[in-house]
């Protein structure tokens, strides 16, 4: 199945409508609502319903000339009406999953319930523009690490954006992209005059994130710099060996 | 002294010194014969001409990608076969502990070179192939994250000949091996009734030829594990660009002390090449995002209690994948598997 991300459709109606994640194969098609808000998305979802199937190929995508399924993925359950919910807390919950009408989908659905979400391999991709600003930075380390590569150029907020949407990259919307460059913008500005202050720089000229040459690669410098990344992300304190030896 | 300017000249001088013909071997200036040590080094650039050599120069020879050393003393030691794109071969006559020395430093400290990682089932090749027989085998478990006075090494390397003097050999190197990582094989090669190979690979891509009969018999068998290297590192890398699955690294044994793992790879130490910051960490099972110091390319890692989870985004080199198999399985992991999406790669 393909997918876009973020994708702008109309309804019959010619009313705007943005799912969050639309994918579409042969077997038919489905938008898929992720949230954290804790009030009831119904409407929301109600109203993709009649989103016009025909817009579907302005994406890239296969059309249909029936409604898609409509899923709702959250934390926690809120009722979101008649739509399958998935809860993607520790373990994957399956609800209401007799309102999807592809039936290879539903069968794909039942057969994952259950599974276990805590230990997942991690996945390519470590951006996506639905993320808040914690998110952004987590996702954002190693790409940040990158930059102290001897003899690195350094880097600009589109190749920010693009190596962590990766294979998405090209699925999600020149608008969503856009609000997702400047959420980068805003944490690695911070990062900069903050807290790896001296390390890296903003090239202006260049219009690049940069190190700097009081980077060495040396262990302690290094620890350090992982360490402050961390912070930064809002991940708790790491064990280091001295605080094991202790 | 003749100079090595040609592929025939080399394959020359290696027969000379297969022979220890003194007269072929004082005409390109060597006094004794030294046995023939090659290392297959991971490439992620096209040419070896912006990274130097690791004993004086690199000079072409009459055949496009081969390469010999030269402008130093001993020159005409080191020969360097880059024809293949990724995977290329270096030839050494010098001493053993010279040549060890030199290339380690070399692939050490040139960003984009690492050694070629090879698996239990590229130890093992030998085999299955007619004429080639196992004639020992040596297995390491360094216990490397425990504290010195309770970590539990092991090491053994046992050498023999067509005939077993010891009852139960097999069987004991049969639960060795089980139970630990494989450092090194020696096999032979027999043809018309005589050894014409006797060959030692070892896990981190070299190999000494302690006994041969024809040079080009040899080059083509250490081209042979090139081939296979190569060709393992293009099936890993499509199956990387094509899902979106991780590399799954299998160990026989619980990796015990995740804080000493993440302690060291947070600053960037240790033959692992990985520089990481952990994202997550409950008792059994860490988190972990960074660089790959090989080639700087990004790595998120998932660490459990006998299994890595190994994701390499983008186009990154997937050449860490063996090289955290076998680094970490002869360090405290033991025996290891690689696989993605349950497809078994460098096998």
């Amino acid at each position: 199945m393909d997918y876009a991300i973020e994708p702008l459709l109309l309804t019959k109606r010619a009313e705007d409508k943005t799912p969050d994640i639309v994918g579409s194969g042969k077997s038919g098609w489905l938008i898929v609502e992720i949230t954290l808000n804790s009030g009831s998305k119904e409407p929301n979802l109600r109203s993709y319903s009649s989103i016009d199937p025909r817009f579907l190929a302005q994406h890239g995508l296969e059309t249909h000339d029936t409604p898609p399924d409509v899923i709702s993925s959250r934390l926690s359950f809120v009722d979101d009406g008649p739509h399958c919910q998935l809860i993607v807390k520790d373990r994957l919950e399956v609800i209401k999953e007799d309102q999807v009408n592809n039936k290879l989908l539903k069968s794909a659905l039942i057969a994952s319930r259950g599974i276990d979400l805590t230990r997942l391999p991690s996945l390519p991709f470590t951006l996506l523009p639905e993320m808040r600003a914690n998110e952004i930075r987590v996702g954002l380390i190693e790409i940040i690490m990158q930059l102290f590569k001897p003899g690195c150029e350094g880097k600009s907020l589109k190749q920010f954006m693009d190596e962590g949407l990766e294979r998405l990259s090209d699925s999600v919307s020149i608008n969503a992209q856009r609000i997702l460059r400047d959420k980068i913008r805003t944490e690695m500005d911070a990062l900069v005059k903050d807290v790896l202050e001296g390390y890296l720089i903003f090239d202006k000229a260049k219009g690049v994130y940069k190190s700097t040459e009081k980077f060495k690669q040396h262990p302690k410098t290094m620890e350090r710099i992982a360490l402050k990344l961390r912070d930064w992300a809002g991940i708790g304190p790491q064990k280091t060996l001295d605080s094991f030896l202790r | 002294m003749r100079p090595v300017r040609s592929l025939k000249d080399f394959k020359e001088l290696l027969q000379a010194g297969f022979e220890s013909n003194e007269e072929s071997l004082e005409a390109f200036g060597k006094t004794y014969s030294t046995q023939l040590k090659a290392y297959l080094v991971e490439s992620n650039a096209p040419h070896p001409d912006s990274f130097g050599c690791p004993l004086g120069s690199w000079n072409n020879i009459d055949s496009s990608g081969w390469y010999v050393n030269r402008d130093v003393e001993p020159s005409n030691t080191l020969f360097l076969d880059s024809t293949r794109d990724r995977v290329w071969i270096l030839y050494s006559l010098l001493d053993a502990t010279q040549s060890d020395f030199i290339v380690e430093n070399w692939v050490k400290s040139t960003n984009n070179l690492d050694s070629c990682w090879l698996s239990r089932g590229n130890l093992l090749h030998w085999e299955n192939l007619s004429g080639w027989s196992r004639r020992g085998m040596g297995l390491r478990f360094s216990d490397g994250l425990s504290p010195e006075e309770s970590s539990g090494n092991f090491s053994l390397k046992a050498w023999h000949g067509a005939n077993r003097y010891v009852e139960g050999l097999d069987e004991i190197l049969k639960i060795a091996q089980d139970k630990f990582a494989i450092y090194s094989v020696r096999f032979q090669k027999k043809s018309g009734g005589s050894i014409s190979i006797s060959a030692e690979w070892y896990s981190d891509g070299k190999v000494t030829i302690n006994r041969a009969e024809d040079a080009d018999e040899v080059l083509i068998s250490v081209a042979e594990m090139a081939n296979r290297y190569a060709d393992s590192l293009k099936e890993a890398t499509n199956l990387r660009n094509k899902k979106i699955a991780p590399f799954e690294i299998d160990f026989s044994k619980r990796i015990e002390d995740l804080d000493a793992f993440s302690a060291t790879v947070t600053k960037g130490q240790g033959a692992m090449k990985l520089w990481l910051a952990e994202i997550e960490a409950c008792q059994d099972f860490r988190r972990f995002k960074g660089v790959d110091l090989h080639t700087w390319d990004r790595i998120l890692l998932d660490v459990g209690p006998d299994y890595v989870y190994l994701t390499v985004p983008g186009k990154g080199c997937v050449n860490a994948a063996p090289r955290l198999a076998v680094v970490q399985g002869e360090d405290n992991a033991g025996r290891a598997s690689i696989y993605h999406d349950g497809t078994e790669v460098f096998a």
